[in-house]
């Protein structure tokens, strides 16, 4: 087994390693290089070394605002997807009874699995003009006129919220079933309100679920492509559909390539910032 | 009296938080599977009525036929050259030690961490260029879509076998050999049936993932030739009515037995 | 402190019964061991007492209160947990002075409290460490400073030692023992360990299948169990079937005529159907001693060298196998297959 030991591992792993590479790797390191080179009407692009895509990027305010609209879309619904998913990842964790826990577990993957595009087609049937929330608030006579929701930043919000709040409820709950249930029932009999048990015990140890949750969840939200573009309107303009843009309408490869690796720096640079956070407070994990 | 009032109310906010949550993700699937059995054509409450017809109307489009039946060969492609690379590799990440195991890990789980959006971008401009320097199509065909949906699901079966193959005892395999049983027969009889669960489900996510995607796809069907999810967000733009919603339900079907089914083999749960 | 009272105390879980109307007085200082196998209901009492499960039916009192509707937070109450459950991200000093700051206490008082337990269980030094730079047997020591700074009204133990060596044990047995009587607080130890129990605490509830089986001070228990189950829960117990002939005079199912003086509480209306004897209050030799009441003959069938004594399986003429403690006899050694004599006191016969 030891001679070949060299051998064996690299013909199991080259088919896998030759698809990654050719269909992620390869392509990822070209866009790098293109988001380097400059646009040219004529022939699309030309050879260059430059940094001028990403200077008309950062200077021009229309896409700072855009990239700022995005983060900040990202970030609300991600902490809204926290405050909400917390209870439900602990309620989801301690339930005692295996079928009722599996029947849950199964309502939080398969919508984490369902796809953007069902998911939208969802909430437009909901949130329309004409959907269903503003048929029945008709119905009961609540509104008169339908209630506007579909094309705001609302409807937005909560759509994103509920596409990553899966996510974000199944890795708290994968920490919390690491948490044993008795170190609640310590704090609780040396007389800790359930409020404050949650704050001094469950809280702290729930901090590296926490950050990777949030972090999923960001990530997801940042590079969301149908919600904003269905759900929000052609006003509601994030990265994601404006990088397709630049890409299939405009054809500007070098600007195409260079959003699409500042949307990607941004994701990178939160992993990083947030695992040397997470190792620095609570070791390697 | 105070502290049993004040555990309920805390516990009733609890409880609330939890029927939101869950609301909030339940609901978009619940409104479209309900609208698609709906009889007429324009939402309204209540219902004047329950029909299949929107089932048929929808099968009768075109883009929807050709969507479901793409989205069916792509996903059926990528279940199999995702095992068919995956279990071979997941095999040397657990049973072999060497030097750059986990850059190579780390490089067959890239496709989760790179956006769709930016993966889609990249491969596309990637399949182009292919075209220019050797006359070979990429974009816009089978070939190229099923390329990248393989990507798309390698990790999640390379994860899944890995984590079942790290559970197996080795005593068991090597009990096998000092039965008389060489590599290859150990493999076929021991460990390829022990791992059998966890490549069945490796197998079953990589369709689901192939089936639902959407972002990556985006960027590589041609005119004509979509996947379903694109058909579905295309004819969005246009209108919404109980054909979209019973396309939409036709998508829940699938996906929700196709993970059932995976649930069977590994609990979901630790798939993640 | 308290007295503490369980008034037809009952746990059901649908249609099971954990705990069956449990009534028991603990007095006011007193060290009360709950002893049974698992799954007795032991535990479930020591939850019901503490609050973490809701009893189903009676009360429970803490002196003068009636603890049975609070939630765990307002019973005052210190709790060691059986794997501890020691907070992973406190400190030592931190995890002790939790249930202080709970009680909303300033922060000099709760300083100079720390500081006192954490004398009383000999960490003084160790205030700044995280648990999990602790060895076991320290773990142990703070999650009973945690519990007992609180100054509660009742000390709970579950099953404190479990998870410590046996040399270990030992050591903290006494220190626990020495903790309670000194602070004198009402303590109840749930254990599944004999020796646990009888070196620990001054009564001893014998627990099985939900019910009390036997309530006595470690020796009455061992002298005179009242059940079967108790005699063969603690310690080792001979018996032989068959049926009670004359009031002091058991017969055996073999014929064997054996008399006893101490017959179980428990047996009540019930005829005892077994006879019993300890193995180290047999007599073996070559000839019968006179001095005792009960005797039997058999040969000697395997020798197990224990240390301190040998034990000795007997067989019977009737096939019935005795085992006997006995010390190693260097002068005249005993042998396989050697024919001895067997020879114990009525007052160390029970029929149960």
């Amino acid at each position: 087994m030891r001679d070949d030991a060299g051998l064996r591992p690299f013909s199991l792993l080259s088919p896998a390693v030759l698809v990654i590479t050719i269909g992620l790797l390869l392509p990822m390191t070209m866009m790098f290089r293109f988001s380097l080179n400059r646009y040219s009407a004529n022939e699309l692009m030309t050879q260059a070394l430059t940094l001028s895509n990403y200077a008309r990027f950062f200077g021009d305010a229309f896409y700072l605002g855009i990239l700022a609209k995005t983060i900040a879309v990202a970030l609300a619904s991600t902490v809204v997807a926290l405050v909400l998913g917390v209870p439900a990842a602990y309620f989801l964790a301690r339930l005692s009874t295996p079928r009722l826990k599996s029947a849950l577990i199964l309502m939080t993957v398969v919508p984490l699995l369902m796809g953007n595009s069902v998911r939208t087609a969802g909430w437009m049937v909901l949130l329309g003009d004409r959907g269903l929330c503003n048929a029945i608030l008709i119905f009961l006579g609540i509104r008169e006129e339908p209630l506007r929701i579909l094309y705001t930043g609302k409807a937005v919000l909560i759509a994103l919220v509920a596409a990553i709040l899966p996510y974000m409820i199944i890795s708290l709950q994968s920490v919390l079933e690491g948490i044993e249930r008795v170190y609640e029932e310590a704090a609780l009999t040396l007389g800790a309100h359930p409020a404050t048990m949650f704050r001094r015990v469950l809280l702290p140890m729930l901090m590296p679920g926490i950050f990777s949750g949030s972090l999923l969840c960001f990530i997801l939200a940042m590079n969301a492509y149908a919600t904003p573009l269905l759900i929000g309107g052609p006003t509601f303009q994030m990265m994601a559909p404006l990088v397709y843009q630049q890409l299939t309408k405009v054809f500007d490869w070098p600007f195409a390539s260079s959003m699409a690796f500042v949307l990607m720096a941004v994701t990178l640079a939160s992993v990083v910032l947030s695992s040397v956070f997470i190792q620095n407070r609570y070791g390697r994990l | 009296m105070a502290a049993r009032m004040r555990a309920l109310t805390g516990r009733t906010a609890f409880l609330a938080s939890v029927g939101l949550a869950y609301l909030l993700v339940l609901a978009p699937l619940i409104a479209v599977f309900w609208v698609s059995f709906f009889r007429n054509k324009i939402i309204a409450f209540p219902p004047q009525g329950y029909t299949l017809a929107w089932f048929a109307n929808a099968w009768s489009l075109d883009d929807f036929r050709n969507g479901f039946v793409l989205s069916v060969e792509i996903g059926i492609v990528a279940t199999i050259g995702s095992l068919l690379i995956g279990v071979p590799a997941a095999l040397a990440l657990a049973r072999h030690d060497f030097r750059g195991r986990e850059a190579i890990s780390a490089a067959l789980m890239s496709p989760l961490i790179v956006p769709g959006i930016v993966a889609g971008t990249a491969v596309y401009m990637f399949y182009i260029e292919i075209e220019t320097w050797t006359d070979v199509q990429l974009a816009a065909t089978l070939p190229g879509l099923c390329l990248a949906h393989v990507v798309l699901a390698l990790p999640w079966t390379v994860r899944l076998v890995t984590a079942s193959l790290v559970g197996v005892n080795r005593l068991v395999e090597e009990a096998a050999m000092t039965l008389g049983a060489g590599p290859a027969l150990t493999l076929w009889r021991v460990t390829l049936p022990m791992i059998r669960p966890a490549i069945v489900a490796g197998g079953l996510f990589s369709f689901v993932v192939s089936f639902v995607d959407l972002e990556k796809s985006l960027f590589l069907v041609g005119p004509g030739r979509t996947t379903l999810p694109i058909a579905i967000i295309n004819y969005l733009e246009w209108s919404i009515d109980p054909t979209i919603a019973a396309v939409a339900t036709i998508q829940i079907l699938i996906i929700s037995a196709a993970l059932l089914l995976t649930d069977r083999f590994v609990k979901l749960s630790r798939a993640f | 402190m308290a007295k503490i009272a369980l008034t037809n105390l009952e746990k059901r879980f649908g249609s099971f019964v954990a705990v069956e109307s449990l009534s028991l007085d603990i007095a006011d200082g007193e060290f009360l061991a709950l002893l049974g196998p698992s799954g007795c209901g032991k535990t479930t009492i020591l939850r019901m007492i503490s609050g973490l499960t809701d009893a189903t039916g009676g009360r429970i009192h803490f002196g003068a209160r009636d603890v049975t509707d609070l939630p765990p937070y307002a019973r005052n109450i210190g709790l060691v947990f059986q794997g501890y459950a020691l907070f992973p991200h406190m400190t030592v000093a931190q995890n002790v002075a939790f249930g202080l700051e709970m009680r909303a206490l300033d922060r000099g008082e709760i300083g100079r409290r720390v500081q006192s337990a954490l004398e009383t269980v000999q960490l003084t030094g160790l205030a700044g460490r995280l648990p999990r730079q602790l060895s076991g047997g320290q773990q142990q020591r703070v999650a009973l400073a945690r519990a007992i700074v609180i100054r509660p009204d009742a000390l709970l133990l579950d099953e404190p030692l479990s998870a410590l060596d046996a040399k270990l044990r030992q050591e903290l047995r006494q220190e626990i023992r020495r903790l309670q009587r000194s602070l004198g607080i009402t303590t109840i130890c749930v254990t599944h360990d004999q020796e646990e129990a009888l070196s620990l605490a001054s009564r001893l509830v014998v627990m099985h299948q939900g019910r009390i089986e036997q309530i006595g001070t470690p020796s009455d228990l061992y002298e005179s169990p009242a059940s079967r189950f108790v005699a063969e829960f603690i310690g080792k117990s001979n018996f032989l079937d068959g049926h009670v002939g004359a009031p002091d005079e058991f017969v055996t199912k073999s014929g064997f005529l054996f008399r006893f003086q101490r017959r179980s509480a428990a047996v009540g209306s019930r005829a005892p159907t077994s006879v019993g004897f300890r193995p180290e209050k047999i007599e073996m030799g070559r000839g019968r001693n006179a001095a005792l009441a009960n005797h039997v003959e058999g040969k000697v069938d395997a020798i197990t060298y224990l240390g301190a004594t040998t034990e000795y399986e007997v067989r019977l003429p009737s096939l019935e196998r005795l085992t006997v403690h006995a010390a190693d006899s260097s002068a005249d050694p005993i042998a396989i297959g050697d024919n001895v004599t067997l020879s114990w006191s009525s007052e160390a016969t029970f029929v149960v």
